[in-house]
């Protein structure tokens, strides 16, 4: 015959693991909103055709317009932009296939640099990509790892309409959207 | 009448003890064959001296000079740049804090696989083939950042791509190796940290249409290595 008594220890351990999932769950989930990989799959990923601008596509775009000198980076998928990544995706040893998917994310995420010392705030982008320009200046890309999300900041000289010069735009997937956090 | 002297108290020498004499012999053994593997080891090294000259002195006159940097570089190394932090924070106009700033030094290499390889036409125009390829490409660079006094390094990347390891730099130094793992090829990072400061090297192991590019992932490690915080 079973035992009908409630064990109180039981209850205790069943609490402490729903509260411990919860916690991974959140944490998690913030994880992958903040991180610069776990991005959506850009450009003629098995044809797709969503997905066409966007703060992704202007931030895989200033990535771009450093290492390649590609131009304008006006958050709009285009011809020019696929064929960029691919000169991207051949120098770096990826499978050429004009498809930002995780691979090229994060090949492209290691080539960001820390401006400000790790660990500290200098209040502003914080992130470069750098590679040496054809008339002395450097050409180069500055992202934003705020709280909240990355941001891609707007590099006069590269961007173009509808993006605006100076401005910092979050990594979304469909429309621009200034990086604003709540704090 | 003749004597003979069959012994001389007063010449009596007495001779060393064996076990000196074995203490002795043992320890000139040990010494030569001290002598014979420094120089063995001397010679072999003949062939690639651990440090060829000084690289910081490509830097001298500079805001890095004075500030704990490579002291080897590959042989491909041309000559260095360097950004101050002021410069950098003036790049973009707003940057607060430019003590936090780190300061950069860009060598750039030797080679017309590490030149610049770029058509001055739209993206749109380039040859697909050639940008498959690897043929279209930016020059390669070794970028060396020390970010004086601080004591961090950045936040460890992820992505399925990586491989991360740690790489010791001799001295009680650790660095943290971050490789991407494009088919032999890629982004390659060291980043490590002592009581001086935070360093971190980056370079490209690029795949080009006759080869490939860049430094290897064995000389980055030893420029990491070289990098003198007593300067």
């Amino acid at each position: 015959m079973a035992d009908g008594g409630s064990k109180p220890w039981v209850h205790f351990v069943g609490i402490g693991v729903g509260v411990a999932l919860v916690a991974y769950l959140v944490s998690f989930s913030d994880e992958v909103r903040y991180a610069w990989t776990d991005r959506d799959r850009v450009g003629t990923c098995e044809n797709r055709t969503s997905d066409e601008q966007g703060g992704e596509v202007l931030a895989l775009q200033s990535i771009l317009a450093a290492t390649t000198g590609f131009t304008p980076a006006d958050s709009r998928w285009d011809k020019g932009t696929e064929t960029a990544t691919l000169a991207l995706q051949g120098w770096t040893g990826l499978d050429p296939n004009g498809c930002v998917e995780d691979s090229t994310w994060v090949t492209m995420r290691v080539l960001a640099v820390p401006i400000c010392a790790p660990g500290r705030d200098c209040g502003g982008p914080d992130h470069r990509v750098r590679f040496p320009g054809t008339e002395g200046d450097p050409r180069e890309a500055w992202f934003a790892h705020d709280e909240c999300d990355w941001g891609t900041y707007a590099f006069p000289g590269v961007v173009a309409s509808p993006v605006s010069s100076g401005a910092v735009y979050a990594f979304g997937e469909d429309d621009l959207v200034a990086l604003r956090c709540d704090r | 009448m003749t004597s003979v002297v069959t012994h001389n108290p007063r010449s009596h020498r007495r001779l060393p003890r064996p076990e000196l004499m074995i203490g002795i012999g043992v320890g000139l053994i040990v010494v030569l064959l001290v002598v014979v593997v420094i120089m063995s080891v001397q010679a072999l090294g003949d062939d690639e001296p651990v440090v060829r000259t000084d690289a910081s002195a490509l830097t001298d006159g500079t805001c890095a000079e004075g500030l704990a940097q490579p002291t080897w570089v590959p042989a491909a190394v041309l000559d260095a740049t360097v950004e101050c932090p002021d410069e950098i924070a003036s790049r973009i106009g707003y940057l607060s804090a430019t003590d936090r700033l780190g300061t950069w030094v860009v060598y750039s290499l030797d080679g017309v696989e590490n030149a610049e390889a770029l058509p001055g036409d739209p993206a749109d125009r380039w040859s697909r083939a050639d940008a498959e390829a690897g043929a279209i490409h930016p020059a390669t660079t070794i970028v060396f950042v020390v970010y004086p006094g601080a004591t961090e390094i950045s936040e460890k990347l992820r992505g399925q791509n990586l491989i991360i390891s740690d790489t010791d730099l001799g001295e009680g130094r650790t660095a943290r190796l971050t490789r991407v793992d494009n088919n032999g090829y890629g982004p390659v990072r060291l980043e490590w940290a002592d009581d001086d400061g935070s360093y971190l090297l980056l370079s490209v192991v690029g795949r080009t249409a006759d080869g490939r590019s860049g430094p290897t992932v064995e000389e980055l490690v030893r420029m990491a290595e070289s990098v003198n915080p007593e300067r």
